[in-house]
């Protein structure tokens, strides 16, 4: 008891609710000394002793036991210094904390001794340890301390009475039982987002654990505890009996609701990864089974070039082509290969390539950065039949490496692209265009010196059919790429210019007046084009019948007016469409779309046009029968009312994402 | 050649070490193979004697194929979640030849 007086002057902490109820009620902590506190039944005796007189043996009795507790450590220095009105205080703070608790259930031990006859009580001193262990076991069988702290009230009042019944109650948690508690209380804040009937009823009202009530339902007689369900209008409480019938009910809603949260987290998955179906073909099952477990394969085997390529995409987006298992693809008399990461493969595997398989005509190498001029010149000399060659982010092969190829390929070469260097400058190009007049594919992805004069050197191809410039780092103006289309844009049938920011409706004129094979045309982020020019471009655009993809991306200033013009023309043609982030186009698009067919549409990109909305879609949907996929980035105005067709793919939805 | 199939009752599929599997032909058919012959038009004996034997698979690798065919009907057109279909991994490779020979 002396612990309990030393240890009230040091206490304080946030006031629980039932410190707040308490004093709402009036029943302040003086009032409280034969009333108030949780296990008190026994305390409360105590304290009345206490206050009466103390007794200086107990005291003693009172430290000597709780210095043997190794739990109150750090509470030891603090006894001795006994005092009635600090044990009041104490009361009042105590019940806040859990080690409190802890403590006073010593107390209670220590103070109840006279009650031997109460099974629950300890012994005066932790010395005989066998009683500890029991009482630690009925500890645990105590539900929680929340019912503890809520039962303290009526506990006083119905002390005398009800003693033996509620024994058990007063017992301090063990450390399981916190954790459950702390469990049960996340539990129930989560569930208190959805209608609780629980909740319903004031906590000022609903009867204190332990009371006896009647079941608002069966109106059994029945004794209230923590778990006892309030009845659906909220009326009163339910007994154990009626309160179980819907238990049942409301465990499976709530499992529900979580496998709907997974389920629609593996659906935005499935949607991004493009995954339609729910039931994969045989090939596909065995070829992700065979990519799992690349390692362990010791040969590929005759499988078909088509699903050899399949397991290189997949391993390859797994992060798994490594230099062994790169080698399972070394088929002596393989025509293709492409490897889509090869940020792992050692320049002396990449060699091997040359080595085992002389017969390719196509290589694609993605992401190929150990790649060294060592490992090109052996391309050169030893693979006799190549034809294209696809290296994207060899940026440690140097210009006179690329210039050497060039010599030793020559004419074979029809399709050449290259990507992330600052090592392909003018030179290379030049060598390229003396050497390689047969090209017909070329594509410059992100190169750091490509301007005006580089560009200009592609009038030496006149063969050229795909030409793409993507994200050069420095300027391109419109001369050079005119100069160009002027000698060869009667033969492009794709045209890539994507992020050659400094070019103007200008080049569109070019484009209009030469190019009258043009499939594909991808003009991203070209934000200086006018949606004038590009509604000239495509009203006036006469000698070409329709594109087949046409990607306006980021060409910002387009509108409805522009947007009608692209329709007007190769609405018939189009396959696949990008108006991604072109801000302006409005209501008036959508309208005039309802007059319009795209009978071949399959791929369309709408992110980030605002002003799309469920009817929008249901419309595109209308004239666009072939749709398959749909982008929808950004269209914050879309929900899942929309209709939508069954096998289609509308990536992007907010209401899909957020789960 | 028009086509002519009936999917009504079952067939058997039988591996080149003699383990005889019947099923379904409803089941069956989701391979285009087998479903090409069982097309009456084609001639092929096997719709005649509605038994396809096929040289090259083994008993366990067939019973593979059989378990995808009942997988597939039971879950295609279902909206739940679908079970993965396992395949032990050193089946992987034999299978996948056989799927492309299937058209599974």
């Amino acid at each position: 008891m002396s612990r309990r007086t030393s240890r009230g002057s040091h206490v304080s902490g946030p006031n629980s609710a039932l410190t707040e109820f308490l004093r709402e009620k009036g029943i302040d902590t003086s009032g409280i000394q034969a009333l108030s506190h949780a296990r008190a039944r026994a305390r409360n005796e105590a304290a009345r002793r206490r206050s009466m007189a103390v007794d200086a043996a107990a005291q003693e009795a009172a430290e000597a036991s709780i210095q043997a507790t190794e739990d109150a450590a750090d509470e030891e220095e603090e006894t001795g210094e006994a005092s009635a009105s600090a044990a009041r205080r104490k009361k009042k703070v105590s019940r806040d904390e859990d080690d409190d608790e802890e403590m006073q259930d010593f107390e209670e031990e220590e103070e109840e001794e006279p009650k031997a006859t109460k099974p629950r009580r300890g012994r005066p001193s932790r010395a005989t340890t066998e009683i500890k262990l029991v009482a630690a076991g009925k500890r645990k069988r105590r539900p929680t301390i929340v019912e503890d702290t809520e039962s303290e009230f009526e506990d006083e009042e119905e002390e005398e009475e009800v003693v033996k019944t509620r024994a058990t109650r007063t017992r301090k948690p063990t450390k399981a039982q916190l954790e459950k508690k702390k469990a049960e209380e996340r539990r129930r804040l989560e569930e208190d987002d959805e209608f609780n009937p629980d909740n319903f009823i004031d906590p000022a009202f609903r009867p204190a654990p332990g009371q006896i009530a009647f079941c608002a339902d069966c109106e059994c007689r029945f004794t209230v505890t923590p778990y006892s369900r309030s009845s659906t209008d909220g009326e009163g409480l339910l007994c154990h009996t009626c309160g179980k019938k819907s238990a049942p009910v409301e465990k499976a809603a709530r499992k529900k609701k979580q496998a709907t949260r997974t389920n629609k987290k593996s659906n935005a998955r499935a949607i991004l990864d493009g995954d339609t179906s729910a039931v994969k073909s045989l090939q596909e099952i065995c070829i992700n089974t065979v990519a799992k477990y690349i390692d362990d394969v010791e040969t590929l085997g005759y499988i078909g070039s088509h699903n050899v390529d399949r397991i290189s995409q997949i391993i390859c987006k797994n992060r798994r082509l490594n230099d062994d298992t790169i080698k399972l693809f070394f088929e002596p008399a393989e025509h293709v290969l492409r490897f889509y990461d090869c940020s792992k493969i050692s320049a002396n595997s990449l060699r091997e390539i040359g080595a085992f398989v002389p017969t390719l005509r196509r290589l694609h190498l993605n992401w190929c950065g150990l790649m060294n001029d060592e490992c090109l010149d052996y391309y050169g000399t030893q693979l006799k039949q190549l034809t294209s060659l696809e290296l994207y982010g060899a940026f440690n092969v140097t210009e006179e490496c690329y210039v050497r190829f060039f010599k030793n390929v020559g004419s074979r070469l029809t399709e050449f692209c290259v990507s992330d260097t600052a090592r392909f400058k003018v030179a290379a190009m030049e060598a390229l265009v003396d050497n390689c007049p047969e090209l017909e594919v070329l594509r410059l992805r992100t190169l750091t010196h490509i301007d005006n004069e580089f560009v200009r050197l592609l009038t030496g191809l006149p063969n050229l059919k795909v030409l793409e410039i993507t994200s050069p780092r420095e300027s391109i103006t419109d001369g050079s790429i005119i100069d160009c289309l002027n000698t060869f844009g009667s033969g492009l049938s794709e045209l890539t210019l994507n992020g050659c920011g400094d070019l103007t409706d200008e080049t569109l004129h070019a484009i209009q007046s030469s190019c009258g094979r043009l499939d594909i045309l991808n003009i991203e982020e070209l934000d200086l084009l006018t949606n004038d020019g590009i509604s000239e471009f495509f009203t006036k655009w006469s000698n070409n019948y329709g594109l087949k993809e046409i990607s306006l991306k980021r060409c910002v200033n387009l509108q409805s007016s522009g947007f009608a013009a692209v329709i007007d023309h190769s609405g018939r043609t189009l396959e696949k469409l990008s108006i991604n982030s072109c801000k302006d186009i409005n209501a008036d698009a959508w309208t005039f779309l309802q007059e319009v067919k795209l009978p071949e549409l399959e791929s369309l990109d709408i992110s980030f046009v605002r002003s799309v909305d469920d009817a929008v879609i249901e419309g595109i949907l209308n004239i666009a029968p072939e749709l398959k996929t749909l982008r929808v980035w950004g269209c914050n105005k879309l929900t899942e009312a929309c209709m939508l067709k069954h096998g289609m793919l509308l990536i992007g939805r907010e209401a899909d994402i957020l789960a | 050649m028009s086509e002519v199939i009936e999917d009504e009752g079952s067939l058997t599929l039988v591996s080149n070490d003699g383990f005889q599997f019947v099923l379904p032909k409803k089941c069956a058919f989701a391979s285009k193979t087998i479903r090409n012959m069982f097309n009456k038009n084609s001639g092929y004996i096997e719709a005649k004697e509605n038994c396809v034997k096929f040289e090259d698979m083994r008993g366990a690798v067939l019973e593979k194929v059989c378990e995808y065919f009942i997988y597939k009907h039971k879950y295609s057109g279902y909206n739940g979640q679908v079970p993965e279909f396992q395949i032990p991994p050193e089946m992987g490779l034999e299978l996948l030849t056989i799927a492309d020979f299937l058209e599974a």
